[in-house]
C-alpha cells in the first residue's frame, strides 16, 4: 500500500476537529453539573503540516477520552520564543508546550519531570543515542522529554553525481567539495547550496571547523579556548577559502535565510545541501520526479573526526500549571508506541526511544534510513562544546559564519576578523561564567 | 489653469513612470499567487504557464482566511473610529483652548514613537492579560490606540492650526457654544484632514504585526499579518497561497482607499464653496 | 481678536469690576475645564499605555532581566556591554544612514507623486488609490516579494536585466556589501512613500486654484509657483510629515530583518535588529532595552533639531 504523507485527508481532519470540538463543547456544557473539568492550554510545534495534524488530532482525542478541556495553539517555532516571554511577563502561561525546552530550562521555569523521564525508559527499553544526554541534567534531574531527534542530513542529487563519476557518498569534507565542483553546472546547477549568512543554518560551518579539531570552550564550558586552536581554525579557514574561491557557492548566500538552500535544492539548482529531511518530504508532494535523484548521506569527517550536530523537539509543562499530574499523563500517553509509529510517519524526526526502532517507516524511503543513522551516529549539539546557555547564544549569533563573512564581504585578514571573533565569544561566554 | 502641451506630457510621462514602478512588484504578486507550486520550483517565467485558483481556493477553504479578514476588520474600523474622535478632541483642545502645560502636552505627545515596538510590546501584553483582555479584539484595540492616537493627534493639531479662527468665532458670536464651533464649522472643514487620519490609522491597525502576535491566540482573533506569516511553516514558503493570501488581503483595504479618495474630493468642494 | 498662538478670546461686554471679575474666572475655568475634559481621553490611553511601558524600558536596562527571572539593579553594566559590542557602531551608522537617505528618497518621490496626481488627469481617482496601494499590504508581504524579486538564481530583476542585456552575471544585490544597503532603501521607499504622497496630496488640495491662476497671470513658471505657493502652504504638513517618518524609519525593524536579517556581515544592521536579537532571542530584556536607550538621545535630538527648524521658519513666515 502506498502510503500517503499525511496521515488523514485534510477533509477528514477538519471532520474530526469538529466531531471532538463538538464532543469537547457537549461535555464542556454538561461538566458543571459534573463539576469543572480540568482546563490545558497546550502550545504544539508547527513545523510541519502533516505532522502538526497528527500531534494535534492526538491531543484532541487524548482530552475528550479524559475528560479534559484543552485550548491547542500551534506556534511555529520562529515565534515561540516571543510569545511565551510575553505570556511568561504577564503570568498567563500554557500549561504545555512543545518548543523551547532548554531555554526555558535555564530560565528556571518548567516542572521537574524526572519521573516521566524513568517511567519512559523503563517502559521502552532505553533512550537511543544521545537523546539523554539532553534530558538528564547533571544533578538527575529532567526538566523535559524528548520525542525527536532532528537535524540535518547530506542531501545530494546522486544522478549528477553519478554522472560525474561519483558513485559513492563523500567521506571527507574536502571529497565534498571535489565532487561538487565537478558535478555543478553553472549557472544552472551550484555546487553547494550552503548559507554563509547570519542565519542559523550557516552554523553548519561551525560544525565543519569542529570537525577540523578546533574548540570554542573548555571542558566545563566557561572559558574560551579557540585562541589556543589557532593551527586548526587556520586549517578551516584554507578549507573555507577552497570552497569560496571555487564558486560552488551560488550567489546570495551571504544573506541567504533559512529556507533559501531548500528552494535551491528543491528547483533543482544544488547538487548538496545540508538540511533536514524537510526537503525530502517536500519533493513527495510537489516535484516527485526529484525524489528518486535524491540521496541522503551522513555527514562527512573532518581531519580530527565526524562532527554531526543533533537536534530535538521536547515536550515540557510550565511550572505554573494547576494540573501537574494531568500535564505528566499528558506527556507520557504521547510517548506510546503505537501513536508515535503513526506520527513518525509524517514527520521528519528520529527515533528516541529503542521501542521505535522496529517501525516499519524506517524502511520506507531512503530518508527515513538516513534518520536511524541520525540518531544513532550524531553527537549532542556543539560537542565537543558543552550545549550551554553561551553556546546557544554565539551559535544564534552563528559566531563562525560571521567570521567567514569578515573575510569574504569585508575583506578583512585572518587575524584581526579571529580577534574579533575571539572578543566576542569571550563576552558572551562572560555574561554566563 | 491652462496646461500647456509640454506639461501634459511631462504629467503623464511621469504617471506612467509611477504606475509601472508601482505595478511590477504587484504584478509579480499576482502572477506568483496563480501559478501552480510545482511551476514556482521551475525555471523561471514571467507569466504562468498554467495559471490555476487553486492557491486562493486553499487559503479561503484550509486557512479560512475570510475569518481573519474579518476580523482585522473589524479591529481596524473601531480603532480608527475611536481613535479620530479621541484625537479630534485632543487635537482642538490644544489648539483652540488656553490653559497651562498644553504646549507641552502637544511637543510631548510625538516622543511615544520614539520607543519601538520590540520594548513595548511586553509590558503593554502584560496589562492587556491583566484587565482579562488577552485574545480579545478589545484588547488589540487597547494597544493600536497607543500608536494611532498620538500620530493623528498631531497631524489634526497641524490641521486645525492651519484653519482661519474667525470662522468659528463668527459662528460663536452668533451665538454658538466652543464645542458646537467645532462640530458644525471647523470639522466639515477640516474633512480632508480628518479622512487622511482615518485611512492612516485604519493601515497601521491592518499591518500591525508585533502586538497581534502577541495577544491572540486562535482563529477567532488572529488578524491577517499573523495568519499570513504562519504560512511560512518551519523552512518552507508556501508562496502561492501565501500571495493569494495577501492579495485577498489587500482587497478591502484597497477599496477603502478608492471611496476614500471621494471623500477628499468632496471635503475639497465643500471647502472651495466657503472662500 | 485673534491672539498669536490661534486659540479664540471672545470679546465680552464690560460690566461693573465685580461682574468683570467674576465673569473673568468663570469664563478662565470654563475654558481650562473644557479644554481638560476635551484632552482627557488622549491623555488617559497615552499615560497608562505609553507612560508605564516606557518608564518600565528605562528600568529595564539597568537591570539584569531576563525573561521570567527576578530584576536585579546592576548599574550601568549592559550600558558597557551594549557599547562594546562589535556591531553596535555599525548599528549607529547604518541606522543614520538609512534614516537620513530614505526619508529623502520618500520626500522627493512623495512630492512628484502628489504634484502629479494634484493635476486634472484622466482617471485621477483610480490612480490615486493604485498608486497608494504599496502601503496598504502588510510589510511581511511587500518585503517577501522585494526579497524574492531580488534573487540572483530566481528573482525578477535579474532574469529581467540578463535578458535586456543590461548585465553579464545575475547581481546578489541583497548579499554584495556594496549594494545591500541601497537595495533595502530601495524596497521600503516603495513600500512608504504613499504615506508622503497623501499627506502632501491632502494638503494640496486645500490650497485655493486663484493663487496659482494669478501667478500664472503674472506670468511665473510651474517651478516657481511650487516653490512660491505650494512649498509655503504645505509647511506644516511637511513639518508633521518629516518628523513623524524621520522616527519611524529610524525604528523601522521589518525592512531589514525580512530582506537581509542584517548582513551581509554587518552591512545594514540597524539599532532595531540589535534589540531584536537581544530581547526576543537571547531573552536578555537588559541588554535590548540599553540599546533602546542608548539610542533615545540620538532620535531626541533628530526630533529637536527638526521642530526647532521648523519654528524658527514658522516665526519668520
Amino acid at each position: 500500500m502506498v502510503h500517503q504523507p499525511s496521515g488523514m485527508t485534510r477533509r477528514q481532519f477538519i471532520a474530526t476537529a469538529a466531531l471532538t470540538s463538538g464532543a469537547a463543547a457537549f461535555g464542556a456544557f454538561v461538566a458543571p453539573a459534573l463539576g469543572q473539568q480540568p482546563k490545558l492550554v497546550y502550545w504544539a510545534y508547527q513545523f510541519l503540516r502533516s505532522s502538526d495534524e497528527a500531534r494535534v488530532n492526538f491531543a484532541q482525542e487524548w482530552a475528550a477520552k479524559n475528560k479534559v478541556e484543552m485550548q491547542i495553539t500551534l506556534v511555529p517555532w520562529k515565534e515561540f520564543m516571543t510569545k511565551i516571554t510575553a505570556a511568561i511577563q504577564a503570568q498567563a502561561t500554557p500549561d504545555i508546550v512543545e518548543s523551547g525546552g532548554v531555554e526555558l530550562r535555564a530560565l528556571g521555569q518548567l516542572l521537574d519531570v524526572t519521573d516521566v523521564y524513568e517511567k519512559l525508559e523503563k517502559e521502552h527499553g532505553g533512550w537511543l543515542g544521545s537523546s539523554s544526554l539532553y534530558m538528564r541534567e547533571p544533578d538527575g534531574h529532567v526538566h523535559h522529554i524528548l520525542y525527536g531527534l532532528a537535524g540535518a542530513v547530506v542531501i545530494a542529487r546522486k544522478d549528477l553525481l553519478a554522472q560525474a563519476g561519483f558513485q559513492k557518498p563523500p567521506e571527507t569534507w574536502e571529497e565534498v567539495l571535489t565532487q561538487a565542483k565537478k558535478a555543478q553546472q553553472i549557472p544552472r546547477v551550484y555546487g553547494i547550496g550552503q548559507p554563509v549568512s547570519n542565519q542559523t543554518d550557516s552554523n553548519i560551518w561551525e560544525i565543519v571547523m569542529r570537525g577540523y579539531g578546533a574548540r570554542l570552550a573548555d571542558e566545563q564550558g566557561k572559558k574560551v579556548v579557540l585562541g589556543d586552536y589557532k593551527r586548526e581554525v587556520w586549517a578551516f579557514l584554507d578549507y573555507f577559502m577552497e570552497v569560496w574561491n571555487a564558486g560552488v557557492l551560488p550567489p546570495g548566500v551571504t544573506t541567504w535565510d533559512n529556507t533559501m538552500n531548500n528552494s535551491t535544492y528543491q528547483s533543482g539548482k544544488a547538487v548538496f545541501v545540508w538540511n533536514a529531511i524537510t526537503i525530502s518530504l517536500w519533493l513527495q508532494e510537489n516535484n516527485p520526479d526529484l525524489l528518486p535523484k535524491t540521496a541522503h548521506y551522513a555527514f562527512p569527517a573532518g581531519p580530527k573526526g565526524r562532527v554531526w550536530d543533533v537536534g530535538y523537539a521536547s515536550r515540557s509543562i510550565l511550572k505554573y500549571t494547576k494540573y501537574p499530574d494531568i500535564c505528566k499523563q499528558f506527556l507520557l500517553d504521547s510517548m506510546d508506541v503505537k501513536k508515535m509509529d503513526q506520527e513518525l510517519s509524517v514527520s521528519q524526526w528520529a527515533p528516541v526511544l529503542k521501542s521505535y526502532l522496529p517501525f516499519e517507516v524506517w524502511n520506507r524511503t531512503d530518508y527515513m534510513k538516513g534518520l536511524i543513522e541520525l540518531a544513532t551516529k550524531g553527537n549532542p549539539e556543539g560537542y565537543p562544546d558543552v550545549f550551554n546557555d553561551a553556546w546557544r547564544e554565539q551559535n544564534t549569533h552563528t559566531t563562525i559564519s560571521r567570521l567567514l563573512q569578515r573575510l569574504v564581504v569585508d575583506k578583512w585578514d585572518r587575524d584581526k576578523a579571529f580577534a574579533e571573533t575571539l572578543e566576542v565569544l569571550n563576552k558572551i561566554y562572560g555574561k554566563y561564567a | 489653469m491652462r496646461d500647456t502641451l509640454g506639461s501634459k506630457v511631462v504629467t503623464y510621462g511621469l504617471l506612467a513612470v509611477f504606475v509601472i514602478m508601482v505595478a511590477v512588484p504587484l504584478f509579480w504578486m499576482v502572477t506568483t499567487a496563480i501559478k501552480t507550486n510545482k511551476e514556482l520550483y521551475e525555471d523561471f517565467s514571467y507569466f504562468p504557464q498554467r495559471p490555476t485558483l487553486e492557491n486562493f481556493v486553499r487559503v479561503i477553504v484550509r486557512e479560512k482566511l475570510l475569518t481573519n479578514i474579518r476580523n482585522s476588520f473589524s479591529v481596524s474600523m473601531i480603532t480608527t473610529l475611536i481613535t479620530v474622535i479621541v484625537s479630534s478632541l485632543a487635537a482642538y483642545s490644544i489648539v483652540r483652548y488656553r490653559y497651562p502645560g498644553r504646549e507641552w502636552i502637544g511637543r510631548i505627545i510625538l516622543f511615544k514613537y520614539l520607543l519601538p515596538s520590540a520594548m513595548l510590546f511586553v509590558p503593554l501584553y502584560v496589562i492587556v492579560t491583566a484587565l482579562g483582555l488577552g485574545n480579545t479584539q478589545q484588547g488589540l484595540i487597547l494597544t493600536y490606540l497607543t500608536f494611532t492616537i498620538p500620530f493623528c493627534t498631531w497631524m489634526l493639531m497641524g490641521y486645525f492650526r492651519g484653519m482661519p479662527v474667525e470662522l468659528e468665532e463668527q459662528a460663536m458670536v452668533d451665538g454658538c457654544t466652543k464645542i458646537g464651533a467645532m462640530l458644525r464649522i471647523l470639522l466639515p472643514l477640516s474633512a480632508p484632514g480628518l479622512v487622511a487620519s482615518a485611512i492612516f490609522s485604519f493601515t497601521l491597525a491592518w499591518n500591525e504585526f508585533l502586538l497581534a502576535l502577541v495577544i491572540t491566540m486562535d482563529q477567532s482573533t488572529m488578524t491577517v499579518p499573523i495568519k499570513l506569516s504562519m504560512m511560512v511553516v518551519g523552512d518552507q514558503y508556501i508562496w502561492g497561497q501565501l500571495m493569494a493570501g495577501a492579495v485577498l488581503a489587500s482587497i478591502p483595504v484597497g477599496i477603502l482607499y478608492f471611496i476614500g479618495q471621494r471623500f477628499v474630493v468632496q471635503g475639497l468642494a465643500a471647502g472651495a464653496v466657503k472662500s | 481678536m485673534i491672539t498669536k498662538d490661534h486659540s479664540i478670546a471672545v470679546p465680552r461686554p464690560l460690566g461693573t469690576a465685580v461682574e468683570r471679575k467674576r465673569a473673568f474666572w468663570s469664563r478662565h475655568r470654563r475654558e481650562v475645564l473644557g479644554g481638560i475634559v476635551l484632552l482627557s481621553p488622549a491623555l488617559l490611553i497615552l499615560t497608562g499605555l505609553v507612560i508605564y511601558p516606557f518608564v518600565y524600558a528605562i528600568w529595564l536596562s539597568f537591570s539584569d532581566k531576563m525573561v521570567g527571572t527576578v530584576a536585579h539593579f546592576v548599574g550601568l553594566k549592559n550600558f558597557r556591554y551594549v557599547i562594546t559590542w562589535p556591531q553596535f557602531t555599525a548599528a549607529l551608522y547604518n541606522t543614520g544612514v538609512f534614516t537620513v537617505v530614505a526619508v529623502m528618497c520618500k520626500f522627493v518621490l512623495g512630492m512628484a507623486v502628489a504634484l502629479v496626481l494634484n493635476q486634472q488627469i484622466r482617471g485621477r481617482n483610480f490612480f490615486r488609490a493604485f498608486l497608494l496601494l504599496p502601503w496598504v499590504m502588510p510589510a511581511f508581504v511587500v518585503y517577501l516579494v522585494w526579497r524574492w524579486m531580488y534573487d540572483p538564481l530566481q528573482g525578477l530583476l535579474n532574469y529581467a536585466m540578463l535578458d535586456l542585456g543590461l548585465i553579464q552575471q545575475p547581481i546578489a544585490f541583497l548579499s554584495t556589501k556594496e549594494t545591500a544597503m541601497p537595495s533595502v532603501i530601495i524596497a521600503h521607499v516603495w513600500r512608504s512613500f504613499p504615506f508622503y504622497a497623501i499627506s502632501f496630496l491632502a494638503g494640496m488640495q486645500t490650497i485655493p486654484l486663484e493663487l496659482y491662476e494669478a501667478a500664472q497671470v503674472d506670468g511665473s513658471s510651474r517651478w516657481q509657483q511650487f516653490r512660491y505657493i505650494t512649498l509655503p502652504s504645505l509647511y506644516h504638513i511637511i513639518g508633521v510629515v518629516v518628523l513623524l517618518t524621520t522616527i519611524w524609519t529610524a525604528n523601522a525593524f521589518e525592512p531589514i530583518y525580512l530582506l537581509t536579517g542584517g548582513g551581509p556581515s554587518d552591512a545594514t544592521t540597524v539599532y532595531t535588529m540589535l534589540v531584536y536579537v537581544m530581547g526576543m532571542v537571547n531573552l536578555r530584556l537588559g541588554e535590548a532595552a540599553a540599546v533602546s536607550v542608548l539610542f533615545l538621545p540620538l532620535l531626541i535630538g533628530l526630533v529637536l533639531v527638526v521642530t526647532g527648524l521648523l519654528q524658527r521658519r514658522n516665526d519668520n513666515a
